[in-house]
């Protein structure tokens, strides 16, 4: 797979490359925070792998972890920081390059097949 | 960024690309949904705790000799502002995030008429009254706001 100059293959961010993180940053984005409940029940995880995931992706930067209390509750809230917003948008233009190489990769062998004689 | 070195077919990418546009959409559904089933309790008291802090700011330069207490008053009344805000903003699990595509046209357009009304007022106010009018006046039609806003969403849930 290269990218549109027939160079290196665009650049996907590897913190962002399993479908859960992808999954997970792309539901971050489209809001401020989310609770730990919220995301768990999104993503259909168990409570020690979004713990781990989430663990990853703070780590990276991409992710920021806010524990706190709603009434005596104790929560745990999850944001994306704008580093983290930023890797997801590069990593979701590279995707989008993929998919738009390969569509006109097919766009041109359907051009040839139908044409056989120019 | 660590950039994988993995190569991706079309497929698995468009896959991809279909999962992040699903996580988005759920996101801003579940935002949304929150902002509607939110209790009117967090905005009744929002338009309470303004309309006094700004009633007390404007008394403070009316009556100087409780100058100092008026003054506590509204600094209280402005951290419990703030406080329903994010209290009642992290009601039910994800916020909203600030996006230039959410939201329909005439959302967009109560959202700036009902402060530019409130400011219209106020200055209004302030012609006769001076600061102290432009205070109050400018906390009582934005908590009257929250108010009606409040009971609206009352009406429109009920109905």
């Amino acid at each position: 797979m290269t990218g549109p100059t027939g160079g290196a293959p665009p650049a996907l961010d590897r913190e962002l490359h399993h479908p859960t993180r992808l999954a997970l940053a792309a539901y971050l984005s489209a809001c401020g925070e989310a609770e730990f409940a919220v995301l768990r029940d999104y993503c259909q995880v168990s409570d020690s792998t979004l713990s781990k995931t989430l663990s990853a992706l703070e780590k990276t930067g991409y992710v920021g972890i806010r524990k706190g209390h709603l009434g005596k509750r104790p929560r745990t809230w999850a944001a994306l920081t704008l580093t983290g917003r930023r890797a997801l948008a590069r990593h979701l233009a590279a995707l989008e390059e993929i998919a738009a190489t390969a569509r006109r990769a097919a766009g041109a062998g359907t051009g040839t097949e139908e044409t056989p004689g120019g | 960024m660590t950039s994988t070195g993995d190569p991706m077919d079309a497929r698995q990418a468009r896959d991809a690309l279909a999962a992040a546009c699903a996580a988005r959409t759920a996101a801003r559904r579940a935002s949304e949904a929150n902002e509607r089933s939110r209790p009117r309790r967090y905005v009744i008291g929002q338009g309470l705790t303004f309309a006094a802090g700004f009633t007390a700011f404007g008394l403070a330069n009316l009556m100087p000799r409780y100058g100092t207490w008026l003054t506590l008053a509204g600094l209280a009344c402005t951290v419990g502002f703030f406080t329903l805000v994010w209290i009642g903003a992290h009601h039910g699990g994800v916020t909203r995030w600030f996006s230039r595509d959410c939201g329909s046209r005439r959302r967009a357009w109560e959202l700036w008429v009902a402060p530019l009304l409130s400011l219209a007022v106020s200055a209004l106010a302030a012609i006769p009254y001076g600061e102290t009018g432009w205070l109050i006046a400018f906390g009582l039609t934005t908590g009257a706001e929250h108010l009606l806003r409040a009971f609206r969403q009352q009406r429109v849930g009920t109905a």
